[in-house]
């Protein structure tokens, strides 16, 4: 399957980067800072990044679109929520008006809103949300018989290899996620968020929601909060985390440590090599909730070495190591070292 | 609390100590006007919350502002550190790191992960103004020279000249201190090595112990 480009005359990347855009401000940003793509979000509980004053109206979901477009750039809007029986109407407006103001396409997750895509805007671009949770052959080419999905977004639970079997079996283009926050859970079906709040990414578009979530500084320590549990406490100097469940530190046989995953950033950029050799089509840089700033330089590196992998030059990971979660950064299941 | 840099503003807001709230209203009644009506999209962007104020602890500095968003009202007011004044959410940072995430140069959550900005309080509220602050293209020096009116232009030039000189004075001064404890430091990781080494064979003799308890007997 080919990879339908707003601008023929436009080359389609070795490697796309797809880039996150949380307002019209990081839109910009990271346009300019060399991503063929970007993603974002209306201002409501239809994307899975719905924090407070984040996110895209209408209007600048359309000037956005102009921006990008006027610069070589495609945009695609996430739409990557599940919506409540009898409560479609926002998610279908947002699938509409996403197709109206011109999007590249929309990322979706629930299969009725696939199929209502399918159904109402048949030139819009479908791409499979990582919160499908699509992760066999049989899975994306399930989307793809029935749905016509152009792309799958993958789950962060794949190796490599296993990547490069999915993508020997399938002709969906494949989207990898290369950097940013990482989820231990099967994404899409994780209710850790909800069990201690009552609202979750998925049908709310938010995980750990900050009206939950406290910091208390205690001496020279820091304690983290959510729903009002303790899910850490930082010493002092020690970097700090969100208080997601996840990543919480907790005692379990006299041992305190991070039981479930420590606050870590997902970061493949010397792995790009093994990973366009994995056959995928794009490269997901996570955090539509972070600053200009960060987009920016996660941006400009990825684009770099993106540019170099071309060139058949070596990749340099060092400039983007003070933007990662904790401080820290992993490969995550892309180089599996536990089984 | 964030702990102040050693920098020129420390030094500067040492000096400043006796400089009363009072003097720089007038500028921050300036300053709240022209961000309500040159950046709407921010107000706009906070309006989902309501009303909400905000305690910025510039911790390089002798002052404390006090911001007070509305959708129709925003005001800022200049207190002494001694003469706090109740808020929704109190932020702490260095007037550089502040300045950067105004102009989106510097990432908050970098920040925040490395404690070098703190707060407590509401965090959906400081969640949402950092998202809106730096959904909006501030140019601060700008804001705040047109803050002082017909001298406008001469507030920009001098201000201007400070930053420069800021950061010339702030790489010299961190030249100095890098000298000053390179000593101290040299001794810190000779510690930690000492304590990474020792913990190791903790590790080593707890391991042999509980191997040794459950050898059958």
């Amino acid at each position: 399957m080919t990879r339908v480009v707003r601008d023929p005359s436009r080359p389609v990347a070795t490697l796309e980067l797809v880039c996150p855009a949380g307002t019209p401000a990081a839109l910009r940003t990271a346009v300019d800072a060399g991503a063929h793509t970007v993603y974002c979000g209306f201002r409501d509980e239809t994307n899975a990044r719905n924090f407070p004053g984040l996110n895209f109206n209408r209007q600048e979901l359309k000037d956005g679109v102009a921006y990008a477009h006027d610069h070589g750039a495609d945009v695609l809007v996430a739409i990557n929520t599940f919506p409540a029986a009898g409560n479609l109407d926002p998610w279908h407006r947002a699938i509409d008006d996403a197709a109206e103001m011109g999007a590249d396409a929309a990322i979706l997750a629930d299969i009725g809103l696939v199929e209502y895509a399918l159904k109402t805007h048949k030139t819009l671009r479908r791409h499979l949300s990582v919160q499908a949770a699509a992760s066999t052959p049989e899975g994306v080419n399930f989307y793809a018989r029935e749905f016509g999905i152009h792309r799958v977004v993958l789950p962060r639970v794949l190796t490599l290899p296993e990547i490069k079997e999915l993508n020997r079996h399938t002709e969906v283009e494949t989207e990898v996620f290369v950097f940013g926050g990482l989820c231990v859970m099967a994404e899409g079906r994780c209710s850790l968020s909800s069990y201690v709040t009552g609202k979750s990414p998925n049908k709310n578009g938010v995980c750990s929601p900050a009206s939950h979530t406290e910091y208390t500084e205690h001496g020279s320590g820091l304690d983290s909060k959510l729903g009002g549990f303790t899910i850490n406490r930082f010493a002092e100097g020690e970097p700090a985390g969100y208080p997601t469940l996840c990543k919480g530190r907790f005692s379990a046989n006299d041992k305190l440590s991070y039981l479930f995953e420590e606050p870590t950033s997902l970061n493949l950029l010397t792995m790009l090599p093994e990973v366009a050799d994995a056959g995928v089509t794009a490269l997901k840089i996570e955090g539509r909730q972070r600053g200009k700033a960060y987009v920016e330089k996660v941006v400009k590196a990825f684009r770099a070495a993106v540019d170099a992998l071309e060139r058949g030059e070596t990749l340099d990971a060092a400039a983007i190591a003070d933007l990662t979660e904790g401080g820290r950064e992993t490969a995550g299941a892309y180089k599996k070292a536990w089984h | 609390m964030t702990t102040p840099p050693f920098s020129p503003i420390l030094m500067g807001g040492l000096l400043l100590r006796s400089v009363p709230p009072d003097l720089l209203q007038p500028i921050a009644d300036r300053l709240a006007r022209r961000l309500q009506d040159r950046h709407p999209d921010l107000f706009e962007r906070m309006s989902s919350l309501g009303a909400r104020t905000f305690l910025i602890d510039v911790t390089d500095l002798p002052w404390l502002f006090l911001l007070s968003i509305d959708a129709n009202d925003s005001t800022v007011t200049v207190l002494r550190k001694s003469d706090p004044a109740p808020a929704d959410a109190t932020i702490h940072a260095p007037l550089k790191v502040l300045f950067g995430l105004l102009d989106g140069s510097i990432d908050g959550d970098a920040m925040f992960f490395t404690r070098d900005l703190s707060y407590e309080g509401d965090t959906e509220a400081v969640v949402a103004l950092r998202n809106a602050l730096d959904g909006t293209d501030i140019d601060f020096l700008e804001d705040i020279a047109s803050a002082f009116g017909p001298f406008r232009s001469t507030a920009h030039t001098l201000a201007t000249y400070a930053l420069d000189g800021f950061t010339r004075i702030e790489s010299d001064l961190a030249a100095l201190g890098e000298s000053l404890v390179q000593p101290a430091v040299r001794r810190t990781d000779a510690q930690a090595r000492r304590i990474d080494e020792l913990e190791e064979r903790c590790a080593r003799l707890e391991k042999a112990l509980r191997r040794s308890k459950t050898i059958p007997t």
